[in-house]
């Protein structure tokens, strides 16, 4: 189909010129993240060395609760955090092996939006309520590209065709508070799709959403994936979403990685207490009855993170080390990593 | 509809309906429309027992709540606690009523006043209804705080100084002050942590067995009310679509909104089939301008037309004490 | 472990091997407890773990917190300074000066300042600086009975107007919408100069009535979104009368903006009083305003010059006061940090 193709066309790979970027290298790699943000009312660690990997076509998925850090880690990588107060005090986030916090304004911004690109959770204040869905799909065109208005338009309704808006012709003049939700979620994504990025960044896509909803945007957001091949990282706090779509999973908890793994590691048997606890305090639509086991306390103020491990005062298998020393993220083979100091007891616990 | 207990219900509403006028114009307002925002609505609820009212936002189900306790004024039906009727009660009666049915709220930020003291917050009902001297009000107020889980001794601390779930229990403890029969909980545990949901669900279940206390329990994340609810109604736009017990509704759904609400629902378990997923096409239609006769044809695959002629009534169609608003109601595993 | 959860569906046996890695000693990890399962009856986390949980700090009410802020911050503590410097002045004159502002001697006509006589001597010969001090007694009663009264009138009303909404917002609203369109001063001069006697009272009700619009408009606004919370609702849900709930409820969260705009209009009014006294339909003589011998001093100002500078001083000096007293309140009081 000839316009199908003007988008192909389009796609070709926009050349930072300058920077080398290895073809062979992780789509991105996230080392040893500490994120900081200087308040008057005192430090608040965001990010206390988070790392982790995305390779091409994978879907990674952040889960952890509020004050976690997740979203945080996210907008360390778009570059996006707000310095003052933020402060990128530590580590590096490489996207095909160059580490994005070495480059200059004007090269991140070259990178954002078009080879990283993100969605938010609230479409209608991530979109700009003053001017219509299709001219702010355009826009990514006119500005990054330099096309001429109207075929920008033309792509645009091409987007919100292939994020499946009804009408499309019709509805890429309306304003984003004409839409529903879900459809300004989707309008969301096809102007984060515009310029083809090889990363998409969902922050909470769905939280805000209804659960038919919900349903719908996950199955565009998968199929859009395996038509893209692109890498997809879905931060969220909702374990059962991340179950039907992510390859792997990191569990934040304080700022840091507690678990790290595959999907069905992760589910069938957890190597950290938080998981455990996660996994144990959800209800499922299927079952009824018994009592859900929920873990005691909450999460902490980032601002006060607990000594040693941050988890302790509300671990259930809390000894006198997890007191005093912090624990490291211990290598359990196979791209599978815990922060417990007795993640291999943990792992093997018979949770039948 | 009769409960688990077949006895009397403690809280019978009977073809609630709830209209907000759309008003237009500067100096006189016209009103130029109507959100249809509760369009007939009956359910019981009998003592000791938690009703589940599930839908998406928009449904109308907190509607419902507020207008049985009078917070709005409602456009036609009744309500009738102990047998008599909400809606005709004046003054006194109504008061006394205030202290049978309470409600917990969806956001533990805003549901307390900030500037009021977390022993202020828990003792106003007793202000309130002029109940219990000072000293002996402090005493209760400590007890409910110990009820709920939440240390007495902090009394004097103000709501921005405690998490999210300990705000919740605060809530609770205000709810329960004048010993109701009857508690809404209108999506209690949505805006908490996944890890402090747990908490509040299993202090509410708790409290239910040591005080007695009916539920209407209303939320949208059906997991959680297939654990705490024993019979519940899905709502679609201002109606029910469908009662009966968790079972009956989760494991042989009748209504097609049902069954594609169920079916949406994700799974936490990497190895579930969701085979089956029901993806509904189209947006929610406006309250304002809902479709003639069943409300759910725009978006229904079984749509016909007697659809559109006549509204499809909650009626059981199978004899089984399992009511469902669907000329073509069948029964299908979802889960 | 784990016996009274019922795992629905999902595989019951875990991976015991991992690829490459040869699989763990499966024996049970003796030093862990065992995962309990809460027995009945304390099965919903209120524990002791929650009762024991932090809450941050000692008893701290978001009034506290606000002074806390306020006091390290400059700007608060010079305006405080100088409206506390002028309170004591117009409250207790002598301790500034011995002189009688009202004793005056024709011979010390125009007398320029000097070491005694720090303001010199006005037209009449009296003490210029006495004067000048006991011209803040008006100014600042005027302000604040002016601002005090009308933020009373616009808390009253603009309850009502928020609360209730309907047609008695309808009416109160298109009342100040024609109250606003008259202009303060021109207003001030066209009312005054229909009075026969002229005289505190006089000024200042004309000043309410004009004042008091736009601190209605401003409580109503923040009535208007305070009673959308949720704890309004559960106030009403508990039973509350009306009354309780906009004196207990809605008042306190939200007077914070009328607290600023008063703290802006005390000053606003001081001038407003200067300026009518000085357009000769404010106070008038022998009444002791900066606003009249500003008025005063204006035909004379090249051959004395003392007589303009002074109050001159003293009044920009008040307003300014209270206008930046407003903008510390307004950093410390805002909501979206309360």
């Amino acid at each position: 189909m000839a316009d199908g193709q003007l988008l192909e066309e389009q796609q070709i790979v926009a050349d930072i010129s300058g920077v080398n970027f290895d073809p062979e290298a992780p789509l991105l790699e996230v080392d040893d993240l500490h994120v900081e943000f200087r308040l008057r009312e005192g430090v608040v660690h965001a990010n206390n060395g988070v790392s982790y990997t995305l390779n091409k076509g994978e879907t990674l998925a952040i889960v952890g609760e509020s004050g976690s850090g997740k979203t945080v880690s996210a907008q360390a990588v778009m570059g996006i955090i707000d310095t003052p107060p933020g402060y990128i005090t530590k580590g590096a986030a490489r996207f095909r092996g160059v580490d994005l916090f070495t480059l200059d304004e004007e090269e991140r911004r070259a990178i954002r939006g078009e080879r990283i690109a993100m969605i938010f959770q609230d479409a209608l204040t991530a979109l700009n309520p003053v001017f219509p869905v299709g001219w702010q799909i355009a826009e990514m065109f006119r500005s990054h590209r330099g096309t001429s208005r109207a075929e920008a338009r033309k792509y645009a309704i091409e987007l919100l065709e292939r994020v499946r808006i009804p009408g499309a012709k019709e509805r890429v003049d309306s304003y984003p508070h004409e839409f529903s939700g879900g459809m300004r979620q989707r309008a969301m994504i096809a102007m984060a799709l515009a310029l083809g990025p090889e990363v998409l960044i969902a922050d909470e896509p769905t939280t805000a959403l209804d659960v038919t909803v919900q349903a719908q945007i996950m199955e565009l957001l998968d199929s859009l994936q395996s038509e893209t091949g692109m890498g997809l990282i879905l931060i969220t706090h909702d374990l059962a979403v991340i179950a039907e779509v992510a390859d792997r999973a990191m569990v934040m908890y304080a700022g840091e990685a507690f678990e790290n793994g595959t999907i069905d590691e992760i589910f069938e048997s957890p190597a950290n207490p938080y998981t455990l606890g996660l996994m144990e305090s959800i209800a499922t639509p299927e079952q009824k009855g018994g009592r859900l086991i929920p873990i005691e306390g909450s999460p902490p103020d980032l601002r006060n993170i607990p000594r040693g491990c941050p988890f302790h005062p509300r671990c259930r298998f809390r000894e006198e080390i997890c007191v005093e020393e912090e624990p490291a993220l211990r290598e359990l083979g196979g791209g599978r990593a815990s922060k417990c100091h007795f993640a291999e007891e943990v792992v093997t616990l018979d949770r039948s | 509809m009769t409960g688990r207990n077949g006895g009397e219900p403690l809280l019978r509403v009977e073809n609630l309906v709830k209209y907000f006028p759309i008003k237009q114009g500067v100096i006189l307002r016209r009103t130029v429309g109507t959100i249809k925002a509760v369009d007939g609505v009956s359910f019981e609820i009998h003592p000791r027992e938690t009703v589940g009212l599930v839908g998406e936002s928009g449904c109308g189900k907190s509607t419902v709540a507020r207008t049985v306790l009078r917070l709005h004024k409602p456009t036609g039906g009744a309500a009738y606690f102990k047998g008599r009727n909400i809606f005709e009660m004046g003054g006194d009666e109504l008061r006394e009523l205030r202290r049978e049915i309470q409600i917990i709220f969806q956001d533990p930020y805003a549901s307390l006043n900030p500037r009021m003291t977390v022993g202020d917050i828990i003792g106003e009902p007793f202000a309130i209804h002029n109940v219990l001297g000072k000293k002996d009000r402090r005493a209760r107020v400590q007890e409910l705080l110990d009820l709920v889980g939440l240390n007495p001794d902090h009394i004097n601390r103000f709501p921005h100084q405690f998490s999210g779930g300990q705000r919740q229990r605060i809530g609770v403890a205000r709810a329960l002050a004048l010993n109701p029969s009857v508690l809404i909980c209108d999506e209690p545990v949505s805006a908490l942590d996944v890890s402090v949901q747990a908490q509040v669900i299993n202090l509410l279940e708790k409290l239910q067995d040591e005080l007695n206390l009916a539920y209407l329990f209303i939320a949208h994340d059906l997991s959680i009310v297939r654990h705490i609810a024993d019979r519940l109604a899905v709502m679609y736009l201002g109606r029910i679509v469908e009662t009966g017990t968790d079972v009956e509704v989760y494991d042989h759904p009748l209504h097609p909104y049902t069954q594609a609400l169920l079916s949406a629902v994700p799974v936490p378990n990497p190895k579930h089939e969701s085979g089956d997923r029901i993806l509904l096409e189209g947006d929610v239609p406006s309250p304002a301008d809902p479709p003639s006769g069943c409300n759910f044809r725009t978006r229904c695959w079984k749509a016909q037309d007697v659809c559109a002629e006549e509204v499809p009534e909650l009626i059981d169609r199978f004899n089984d004490g399992h009511p469902s608003a669907c000329y073509f109601a069948k029964e299908r595993q979802v889960l | 472990m784990s016996e009274t959860r019922d795992r629905a569906k999902g595989p019951k046996t875990r991976q015991t091997e991992l690829p490459g890695i040869p699989p763990y000693e499966t024996e049970p990890a003796p030093e862990l407890p065992p995962l309990e399962t809460p027995a009945p009856g304390e099965y919903d986390g209120a524990t002791e773990a929650t009762q024991k949980e932090p809450v941050a700090g000692p008893p701290a009410s978001l009034w506290s917190d606000a002074w806390a802020e306020l006091r390290t911050n400059w700007i608060f503590l010079i305006s405080a300074a100088i409206i506390l410097l002028f309170t004591v002045m117009a409250i207790a004159p002598q301790l500034f000066t011995s002189a009688n502002p009202r004793e005056c001697f024709l011979s010390n006509s125009l007398v320029r300042p000097s070491a005694e006589h720090w303001f010199g001597f006005d037209l009449q010969g009296c003490d210029y600086y006495a004067r000048t001090v006991y011209g803040a007694r008006v100014s600042m009663s005027i302000g604040v009975t002016v601002t005090l009264f009308a933020a009373i009138l616009a808390v009253v009303m603009g309850s009502l107007s928020g609360y209730y909404g309907g047609w008695v917002d309808a009416i109160i609203a298109r009342l100040t919408d024609i109250w606003f369109a008259i202009p303060t001063i021109l207003g001030g001069i066209v009312i005054l100069s229909l009075l026969g006697t002229r005289g505190f009272f006089q000024v200042a009700f004309v000043l309410i009535i004009l004042g008091w619009p736009t601190m209605l408009r401003l409580y109503r606004s923040s009535v208007i979104s305070v009673k959308e919370q949720d704890y309004i609702e559960a106030a009403r849900a508990l039973g509350a009368s009306d009354f309780r709930i906009l004196g207990k409820h809605i008042l306190p969260n939200a007077i914070a903006p009328v607290v600023i705009y008063a703290a802006i209009t005390t000053g606003v009014i001081i001038s407003a009083e200067a300026a009518l006294s000085f357009l000769g339909v404010g106070l008038q003589l022998p009444a002791i305003s900066w606003g009249l011998m500003i008025s005063g001093a204006q035909v004379r100002i090249l051959q004395a010059p003392h007589l303009l500078l002074f109050p001159g001083i003293f009044l920009s000096l008040a307003v300014f006061g209270f206008i930046l007293m407003g903008d510390a309140l307004r950093d410390a009081l805002d909501p979206k940090s309360r």
